[in-house]
């Protein structure tokens, strides 16, 4: 194994700034969304979420619920049918214990307690209400300060693992001056436009699913492990995803219990989620606090970074937010610690969200380190530059490429920073209002998880290439397509592509940031594949002008093969083709990043955020005036679709920073604000000045294309950059999220 | 449910007055459907207000006051060069309602009606002194849009009364009115705080004053000591910190997750001064 992949040569698709290839069907509504699909015969499902947190269920008054006209069955734990599969266990990497009526407790509120079916959606809603349950409730605990923290014994995914690098101890004691600061983050739903959606129908005991996924064929295993039934018989169409953030790639109960209507009854049945239960089973990002001590040398070197999260989780499953592993790979401090801890709560099992980890970490961190580079004197951007890790902290692995130096720079420079005041409460505009600015840094890690592709070279000249995975709304069938097409030597109108089903090769999960990576990788695989033995059929072909060129490179250019280096001799695919019998070619590849580079190199992507606020100062209304990202993601294979992604990370940051956060009724554990109206996010007009940079990045390790990934990075820093910016304004450091009117008033 | 569309407002009361169970008028329906859809209202009679002849219409009164349709959208208010002539501040509080897609369904009768103490239009037409008329079982009535709301979702409609027309009365020269409102978010949002201020000049002084508060009390509160505070006056610093004060005095606000109390009465009297001095430039001449 080489040390270095091969820099490979891009064609002239990737880099361009192409729209989404599905754009039209999506505004013109031919786009169809798994709830769009329904069979004839098809039956409604409507579940009935719990309206306690804590307790057992005692009576339904299934009668009513039944005599209710077009009410087909009414489900309940007393008479649901046999799974086969245990809801206790856990079938594959990403999956959570289910809920699906296997008792009559109750743990969260908003949980399924029953599923009624119906000939209409209105008939199942009425019939799930005329079920009027009533409970046996016990005390609920959802709140940070309710349980016991303790260790959370690492092990896998929702488990994080802890790190100490150096003396932490001796850290503390050489910190010529320090902070020791606690930051508090909520709970959190992902609440993507498009709720959770099934249609499942079964043919004998084949069962073919309309659900939006993050991971096509990992849910196909996991649905035909509840169902006894072999992964080869699901068939999960998924071709469009109006959003995930994380929730769609982990299969949940109430799908389980469609699926499960559908076969008791025969008939296909449809399920979709109200706004309200994007409230209830499908994972969130749990509460955290933080707490954060620092310490810096005479020289504002820091000696010490010692950051303990504690996290909320379910009763009855594991998800801690593996927060303070924000501090892991990003200052160069003379000592590291990071700790979790967890607390159970009769809350739904959290899971992971829009960065897991890192959004929440660095909220806290990047305030820290503002509040740290105010107590030593320093402006916040010289700060960050004297802890630049040239290597990766801790571990002193070389970064596969690291170009944050760039992104402070280019950022500090578009934003303007250069001037601003070290101390806050300085700047006014012309209307009188306050004016702060802030920054943060970003980091995120380029994982790779396997994927595989095919692609086939069609006598035409054309291509059509495929893999499983959906679209998730980030423009993936586009930039997977430019990089396809590159890989045939073919424009972009000329590749097809096929994705979102689960009988094309495996695409792995669209999640972690790593999909254009790793399906982006087996794509590329695939088209060389084809390209190379196109190459061997025109070598070995007398009547081909490459004929002998056995042991040459071939280059494939515009529907052409060349032999590398020498324009001279080419043949059109068609020809090649055409004299071989004018058979289609195949080709197969993956993408999965070898261990070895995983353990030789440190990747990440990394950022700088920079914020301005304006604030009201009779009324505290605050306003993120300008938001400048510059990140450095490796290779942007459409800055176009690149940029919107960072743009909506930084979105979601600003939403962090300022607006979303549940409620808990502290009597019966529900969520107070389980709707938009009450769960905000910022409104386009809440959206100012938005502006990203991408900053010109060569990796020659993360992966053959060199692409790492920019779908979570956007929100990294961004809400610390906003806090900072508050602080900056006004003087006030509010150290819990999202920052409030009232923290400002009263501070 | 039953669904009616009467085509008369005679025939909406007797409808509504024969009605035993719960009984909605459907305006724009922006409040009503949502209620309906939630779950959170289930009327056995709705009764469709707007096919009755008329109510999409603004029309001149004829002492030059103006009579507003009870369909009549807030889009449409918008787009009446007279009526944002005259009353700036009333079109401003109906046209903050909701988004693009709501202001082409919402009415000021249904904003009225609806009877959140956080209805933005309210303050407006209270401060301007608008009256509704009302037409019920035993005829018509007229009744000041001040007196309509008397608590949460509660109304002084009795049975089988319906709001058959909006009435503002003649604007007058050197005359102004403005509405502010307070919410976290920049759009999209209910009102933490909302502020209407209706007066009147006597060359630079303020002659006439109305102050009027909402979502700071369970129902709209006209404040006779803040247009107290400013009458007399050209809004200088110490009438401003009168009417601040005394718009802060009048607040008996709730807690909850869109501001504090506290927070809330002191957000009302800057609301108050600033809703003071535009309806005060509007006066002078601004144009609104
Ligand atoms: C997305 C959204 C955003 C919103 N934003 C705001 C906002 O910013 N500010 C705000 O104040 N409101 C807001 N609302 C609430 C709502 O739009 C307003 O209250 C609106 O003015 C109601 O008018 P309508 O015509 O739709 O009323 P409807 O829903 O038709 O009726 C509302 C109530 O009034 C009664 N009613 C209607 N007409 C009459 C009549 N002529 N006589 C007697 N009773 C009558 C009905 O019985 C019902 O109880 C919002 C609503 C939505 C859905």
């Amino acid at each position: 194994m080489p040390d270095t992949v091969q820099p490979i040569r891009f064609g002239s698709n990737s880099g361009q700034p192409v729209s989404r290839r599905d754009g039209i069907a999506k505004v013109t509504g031919a786009a169809t969304f798994s709830a769009d699909n329904s069979p004839a015969n098809l039956l409604h499902a409507v579940y009935l979420p719990a309206t306690i947190a804590r307790g057992r269920v005692t009576h339904f008054d299934t009668a009513a619920a039944q005599a209710h006209p077009g009410v087909t069955h009414v489900i309940t734990p007393a008479n649901r049918p046999d799974v086969q599969g245990d809801p206790e266990a856990k079938p594959t990497l990403f999956s959570f214990r289910v809920e699906i009526l296997q008792d009559d407790s109750v743990r969260y509120a908003g949980q399924p307690i029953a599923l009624v079916l119906g000939e209409t959606l209105e008939a199942a809603t009425e019939g799930a209400r005329l079920l009027a349950p009533q409970y046996a409730a016990e005390p609920v605990a959802t709140d940070l300060d309710d349980g016991a923290p303790f260790d959370i014994e690492p092990g896998g995914f929702g488990r994080p693992q802890g790190m100490v690098h150096g003396d932490i101890d001796a850290g503390h004691a050489a910190a010529r001056q320090a902070i020791d600061v606690t930051y508090e983050t909520p709970a959190q739903y992902h609440n993507a436009m498009e709720t959770h959606a099934i249609v499942a129908e079964w043919d004998g005991d084949r069962l073919t699913l309309d659900v939006p996924s993050q991971a096509l064929n990992m849910s196909c295993a996991a649905y035909a492990y509840f169902f006894g039934i072999p992964a080869e018989n699901v068939t999960v169409r998924s071709p469009y995803l109006g959003g995930g953030f994380g929730s769609k790639a982990i299969p949940i109960g109430p799908n389980i219990l469609a699926i499960l209507a559908a076969r008791m009854t025969g008939r296909p049945v449809k399920l979709m989620l109200t706004r309200q239960q994007m409230f209830g089973p499908t994972g969130h990002r749990p509460a955290t606090r933080q707490r954060l001590r620092m310490g810096i040398d005479a020289t504002g070197a820091l000696t010490a970074l010692d950051h303990e999260s504690l996290s909320a989780s379910s009763r009855f499953d594991d998800f801690f937010e593996p927060a303070s592993n924000a501090s892991q790979g990003l200052y160069a401090a003379g000592a590291l610690r990071s700790v979790h801890k967890g607390v159970r709560l009769d809350i739904g099992t959290p899971g992971p969200m829009r960065a897991p980890g890192e959004a929440s970490g660095a909220a806290a961190l990047e305030c820290a380190m503002d509040e740290m580079a105010h107590a030593a004197g320093m402006d916040p951007l010289e700060f960050r530059l004297r802890n630049y890790a040239e290597t990766e902290p801790g571990t002193g692995k070389p970064f596969s490429s690291k170009a944050l130096r760039d992104c402070y720079l280019q950022g500090a420079e578009r934003f303007g920073w250069d001037g601003r005041p070290l101390d806050p409460g300085q700047m006014r505009d012309e209307a009188g209002l306050l004016v702060g600015w802030g920054m943060g840094t970003a980091l995120f890690p380029c994982p790779m998880f396997a994927a595989e592709a095919r692609a086939t070279l069609r006598p035409d000249g054309t291509a059509l290439v495929e893999t499983s995975a959906a679209d998730m709304g980030q423009g993936a069938w586009t930039s997977l397509a430019q990089i396809a097409a590159d890989s045939l030597g073919l424009p972009l109108d000329k590749v097809a592509f096929n994705a979102g089903h689960s009988s094309l090769p495996d695409g792995g999960v669209a999640g972690g940031s790593g999909h254009t990576a790793t399906a982006g990788t087996a794509l590329h695989e695939a088209g060389c594949d084809v390209i190379r033995q196109l190459g061997e059929i025109a070598a070995t072909d007398p009547a081909s002008p490459l004929h002998g060129a056995g042991n040459a490179r071939f280059v494939a250019r515009d529907g052409h093969l060349f032999i590398e280096g020498d324009d001279s001799r080419s043949e059109p695919f068609t020809d090649i083709l055409a004299r071989a019998g004018g058979a289609a070619l195949t080709g197969s590849g993956k993408g999965v990043r070898p261990p070895e580079v995983g353990q030789e190199f440190a990747m990440s992507s990394h950022g700088a955020v920079f914020a301005e606020v304006r604030i009201d100062p009779e009324l505290c209304q605050m306003r993120v005036t300008r938001l400048v990202g510059a990140f450095a993601a490796g290779r942007i294979i459409n800055p176009k679709l690149a940029e919107s992604q960072l743009m909506g990370g930084m979105i979601w940051g600003t939403s962090f920073a300022l607006h979303e956060k549940v409620t808990h009724d502290r009597t019966t554990g529900r969520i107070v604000n389980a709707d938009l109206a009450g769960y905000h996010v910022p409104v386009n007009a809440d959206v100012l000045g938005l502006e990203v940079i991408t900053v010109h990045e060569d990796d020659l390790h993360v992966n053959v294309l060199g692409v790492k990934g920019v779908g979570e990075i956007g929100i990294v820093g961004t809400v610390g950059a906003i806090g900072n910016a508050i602080w900056h304004a006004t003087g006030k450091r509010i150290r819990r999220f999202p920052i409030r009117i009232e923290d400002l008033l009263t501070a | 449910m039953r669904y009616h569309s009467p085509s008369t407002f005679e025939d909406a009361a007797r409808i509504a007055a024969a009605a035993q169970g719960v009984t909605r008028f459907l305006a724009g329906g922006t409040d009503v459907l949502v209620q309906l859809r939630s779950g959170h209202v289930l009327p056995d009679d709705l009764i469709d207000l707007k096919k009755i002849p008329g109510t999409y219409d603004i029309a001149q009164t004829e002492d030059g006051g103006w009579r507003i349709g009870i369909a009549v959208p807030g889009a449409a208010l918008g787009a009446h060069a007279g009526l944002c002539k005259d009353w700036p501040g009333v079109v401003e509080g109906m046209e903050l309602v909701g988004s693009t897609q709501v202001q082409g369904r919402a009415t000021l009768a249904g904003n009225l009606c609806n009877g959140s103490p956080a209805a933005d239009s309210v303050p407006g037409l209270v401060a301007a002194g608008a009256t509704v008329e009302i037409t019920g079982p035993e005829g018509t009535r007229s009744l000041p849009v001040a007196e309509v709301p008397v608590g949460p979702g509660k109304t002084a409609l009795t049975a089988g009364e319906v709001i058959s027309a909006i009435v503002l009365p003649p604007r007058g020269d050197k005359a102004g009115d403005a509405y502010l409102r307070f919410i976290p978010r920049t759009e999209m949002d209910i009102a933490v705080v909302g502020a209407a201020v209706s007066l009147r000049l006597d060359g630079d002084t303020i002659a006439e004053a109305r102050v009027a508060l909402g979502a700071v009390a369970p129902t709209v509160l006209l404040v006779a000591e803040a247009a107290e505070a400013i009458v007399g006056t050209t809004l200088d610093d110490s009438a401003m910190d009168a009417l601040a004060a005394a718009a802060s005095a009048a607040c008996n606000p709730i807690d909850d997750k869109r501001g504090t109390a506290a927070f809330r009465i002191e957000v009302a009297g800057v609301m108050a001064k600033r809703a003071a001095r535009i309806a005060y430039d509007r006066a002078k001449g601004a144009s609104a």
